[in-house]
């Protein structure tokens, strides 16, 4: 906030309700239910830094041919309804894990893809058409109307002395609870009739299981999370239930995040599949916790954003809690329960689990598909692939595809999944 | 989409009676928007200790929250 006032230009305000976590609902619950609070937080903003224009980023959950998404629709009405000097404009980003991140919004908005920006700049310098953006969540802007309508002595009679007011958190994927910061987490577990099960998932897919020990004593607030390990991130807990297996359910979240990288860092685009298939061994039995160690140290701070560190944090994080069922997973080969998916993902497939293949009777080293997937096609010494058979993400099909087409000696082929 | 509330509701305020808090609703709720200064908006932001609520984890580099 205070750096977008030092420089001194026209200033651009944006609220990001992009939302790219699958466990998180509240941004998506405020535009639909409550839209008025956080135009109120944007226009407040947006007058008081003399912007036109308020833009609003959300995800987009549209399915072909089915209704317009309520989310939007919500939005579009309650913009009609203000009748505003300031201009609401409503940006649509593919509904995906990174696109919630503040870079990914700003360029999306200037236009460009929907991923972070390879050199991450502050938006409250150079932003929305490079200039200072103040840009926050879809939740703070909720609270900063809250704050002036009402006023800071009656925001601040509930809450912490460091973390004043309420937090909304979404629980179990779809309930969206507001809570005084600092509620013990076993209250607001008990009022959505959950138990902690095996153990709880705080701050999302780049957050830190509790064991059920740990979630007696939690309590929901940055610092109540910082003090036992966890973090609070957008608010999501996920209580995991005693009848599906822990190692399995993480191993999916592993997939899902490999196939939500944006495709751009090598750290990100090898290593987080990687990091998956060495829990797939873990779940198979015939794993070792070594080795997904080093597959989440590898991608560690080598990314234009947060994906592979949180993705590490995670797998780490479960490793720790899970222990005993690694080493139940490598003495009998299983635990006997099912993964039955009780981690929320996106119901459609997010990654179309296409691979690369390469045919050595053919290669001839001329190195082409290297070329142009550079982050995907690594050469060895003697200029042939390292790899006969890698994971394509979506974001670099055509670049696949173009692979297949270009290579001299028609060594490379696509295979869909199984 | 279910939403609960510990204590007494603040954003969630009308959302016991109302599906949609809709713009007359929320003006008789709150009341009207105050008109505030740049600086008003610094020390509120301040006051109500705001930060990022939306990054997953860790708060990535390139957010700016308020």
């Amino acid at each position: 906030m205070r750096s977008v006032l030092r420089r001194r230009a026209p200033a651009r305000v944006v609220v990001n309700a992009a939302e790219g976590e699958p466990g998180s609902a509240k941004d998506r619950m405020l535009l639909e239910r409550l839209p008025h609070l956080v135009l109120d937080g944007a226009e407040l903003a947006a007058r008081a830094l003399g912007a036109p224009e308020v833009v609003v980023g959300v995800a987009d959950r549209r399915v072909p041919g089915a209704d317009e998404d309520p989310a939007q629709e919500s939005l579009r009405a309650a913009v009609a309804e203000r009748r505003s000097a300031i201009i609401f404009r409503m940006v649509r980003t593919p509904h995906r894990f990174v696109s919630g991140q503040a870079g990914a919004l700003v360029q999306a908005v200037n236009g460009g893809a929907p991923i972070p920006p390879g050199e991450p700049r502050r938006a409250s310098e150079y932003g929305v058409a490079g200039l200072p953006t103040l840009l926050s969540n879809a939740e703070t802007y909720a609270h900063a109307a809250l704050l002036a309508l009402g006023g800071a002595y009656r925001y601040s009679s509930v809450g912490t002395a460091e973390q004043p007011g309420t937090v909304l958190l979404t629980v179990g994927g779809s309930v969206v609870v507001e809570a005084p910061a600092g509620t013990p987490l076993v209250q607001v577990l008990h009022l959505c009739d959950v138990s902690p099960g095996q153990a709880v998932l705080v701050g999302g897919y780049h957050g830190a299981w509790l064991t059920p020990d740990v979630v007696a004593r939690a309590c929901l607030s940055r610092a109540g999370m910082a003090e036992v390990g966890g973090t609070l991130g957008a608010g999501v807990v996920l209580p995991l239930s005693g009848s599906t297996c822990p190692l399995g359910e993480v191993e999916r979240v592993l997939r899902y995040l490999a196939g939500e990288s944006a495709g751009q860092c090598g750290p990100c685009v090898r290593g987080l599949p990687a990091l998956a298939e060495s829990f797939a061994a873990l779940v198979g039995g015939d794993g070792e916790p070594e080795t997904v160690l080093a597959a989440a140290e590898a991608g560690e701070g080598k990314g234009a954003c947060a994906h592979p560190d949180g993705s590490a944090v995670f797998a780490r994080s479960a490793l720790v809690v899970f222990a005993e069922d690694v080493s139940a997973h490598a003495l009998t080969g299983g635990c006997g329960r099912p993964a039955a998916g009780e981690l929320p993902l996106p119901a459609e497939p997010v990654d179309s689990g296409t691979r690369l293949h390469l045919d050595w009777s053919r290669c001839d080293g001329h190195g082409l598909c290297a070329e142009l997937l550079p982050d995907l096609m690594r050469l060895d010494r003697n200029g042939y692939p390292q790899d006969r058979d890698v994971l394509v993400p979506d974001t670099l099909a055509g670049d696949a595809e173009l692979a297949v087409r270009m290579c001299p000696e028609l060594a490379l082929r696509l295979r869909a999944r199984g | 989409m279910i939403t609960l509330t510990v204590g007494r509701p603040r954003l969630t305020l009308g959302l016991d009676e109302h599906q949609r808090v809709d713009h007359g609703t929320h003006v008789r709720l709150h009341g009207e928007l105050p008109g505030i200064t740049a600086d008003d908006l610094v020390v509120l932001t301040e006051l109500g200790a705001l930060r990022g609520r939306g990054a997953p984890g860790s708060p990535s580099p390139a957010s700016s929250g308020p």
